[in-house]
C-alpha cells in the first residue's frame, strides 16, 4: 500500500489525527468566508493558503518589487478580513479579493512615489541580450519584468489576471473596477505590446 | 504568444500566461502565509467587525433608504387624501354659500339689459338688510 500523500508542510497525515473539515477542498470559498468573519482562523488560514500565490502575483504585477508586493498582498488580506461582511457570498471570492489586493498594491505605489520618484532603472539585460547573445533565464526574466514595468497598471494587471491566473474579461472588469469591455481593451493591448517586446525571445525556451 | 492577438480572442495564452507566471511567481509561500496568520491575530483579537459604528453605518445605508421611500409614499398617500378631503370640505362649504347667493339674487338688479347703477345696488343691498334684519343688529351694537 503506497504511503499517504505528504501534507503542505511536509509531513503525512496519520490516521488519528482527522482533516480539519477546512482543509476539504470542496468547502467553498463562501463558507470559508463565513466562518473566518464568525472569527474561525483555521478557515481565514485555508483562504490566504488557496488564494496567497495568485495575490502575489497580482500586487507583483503593480508594484513590480517583490517584497512591496508581499507587503502589499498582505495588506490585501488584512482588508480583506476586516471587511469579510461586505463580501457577496453569492459570488466568487477571487475577485472580490484581487480587488482589494490590487487597490493594496496601487495604494502603496502611489505612496512610494510621493517617496521617492525614482523611475524603475532600465535592465542592462534588456538591452544586451539577445536570442544570438548570452539566453540565461536571469536576463530573460529581466525582459519580461522590464515589459511588465513598460505597462500601464491596468494592463499589466488585465493581462496577468486573463492569461496567468484565467479569469474572465467580466471578472477582471470587477477586479478593475472598469467594464467589461474597457476589461477587453485592456487585455489586448497588453498582450500586444508583451509579444511585441517579448518578440526577440519568441524561439527561446526558458529550461525548467 | 504564438496566437495572432485578437480582441475576440477569450482563451488565455498559455504561452505567454507561463512566460509571465515564471516572472511574477514568489518563492516561499509558505512564510508568506505564515506572516499573514501572524499579522491578522489581532484582527481577530480585537473582533472581525471595525466597530459598532460601521455596522451601523452597513446597515443604516438600505435602512435609511427604506425609509424615505416609505415616508414618501405615505406622504404621497397622506397628500392625495388631504387634497381629496379639502376638495370635499370645499364643495360642502360652497353649498351654503350658493343658498346665500340665491337669496341675494335681486330681481331688480337682473331685470334690466344694462348693468344697475351703484346707487340701485346700493338701496337694493340695503333693503334686503333692513328686511333681513341686519342693520336693526347693528344699529342695536
Amino acid at each position: 500500500m503506497p504511503p499517504a500523500p505528504e501534507g503542505p508542510d511536509g509531513t503525512r497525515p496519520g490516521p488519528q489525527r482527522p482533516v480539519s473539515p477546512v482543509r476539504n477542498p470542496d468547502v467553498q470559498d463562501a463558507e470559508l468566508a463565513a466562518l473566518a468573519q464568525a472569527g474561525d482562523r483555521e478557515a481565514f488560514g485555508e483562504l490566504v493558503e488557496r488564494y496567497a500565490v495568485q495575490a502575489r502575483r497580482v500586487a507583483r504585477a503593480v508594484l513590480g518589487d517583490a517584497d512591496d508586493a508581499d507587503d502589499a498582498a498582505q495588506d490585501g488580506f488584512l482588508a480583506a478580513l476586516r471587511h469579510l461582511g461586505r463580501y457577496d457570498p453569492t459570488r466568487p471570492f477571487g475577485p472580490w479579493l484581487m480587488r482589494i489586493v490590487s487597490n493594496a498594491a496601487s495604494d502603496r505605489r502611489r505612496r512610494r512615489q510621493v517617496r521617492r520618484t525614482e523611475q524603475v532603472p532600465v535592465g542592462a539585460a534588456a538591452r544586451e541580450a539577445g536570442p544570438d547573445v548570452q539566453t540565461d533565464r536571469a536576463a530573460f526574466r529581466a525582459v519580461v519584468q522590464r515589459a511588465l514595468a513598460d505597462l500601464p497598471e491596468r494592463q499589466r494587471v488585465a493581462v496577468v489576471l486573463f492569461d496567468v491566473e484565467g479569469y474572465s474579461h467580466r471578472e477582471i472588469g470587477e477586479v478593475l473596477n472598469v467594464p467589461e469591455g474597457t476589461a477587453r481593451s485592456d487585455v489586448f493591448h497588453g498582450r500586444r505590446a508583451l509579444r511585441e517586446a517579448l518578440a526577440e525571445w519568441k524561439d527561446w525556451k526558458e529550461e525548467p | 504568444m504564438s496566437r495572432d492577438a485578437s480582441p475576440f480572442d477569450h482563451r488565455p495564452d498559455e504561452e505567454l500566461g507561463e512566460v509571465l507566471r515564471g516572472a511574477l511567481t514568489a518563492e516561499n509561500d509558505r512564510a508568506f502565509v505564515r506572516g499573514v496568520l501572524e499579522a491578522a491575530e489581532p484582527v481577530f483579537g480585537g473582533g472581525i467587525t471595525q466597530g459598532w459604528w460601521f455596522a451601523l453605518a452597513d446597515w443604516a445605508r438600505p435602512q435609511v433608504v427604506a425609509a424615505m421611500l416609505v415616508a414618501a409614499i405615505v406622504g404621497f398617500w397622506f397628500g392625495m387624501r388631504a387634497g381629496a378631503a379639502s376638495a370635499g370640505e370645499t364643495a360642502s362649504m360652497l353649498d351654503p354659500l350658493a343658498a346665500v347667493a340665491e337669496q341675494l339674487a335681486i330681481p331688480v338688479l337682473m331685470a334690466g339689459s344694462e348693468p344697475p347703477a351703484v346707487g340701485e345696488v346700493m338701496s337694493a343691498i340695503m333693503e334686503l338688510a333692513v328686511r333681513n334684519g341686519s342693520v336693526d343688529d347693528a344699529r342695536d351694537q
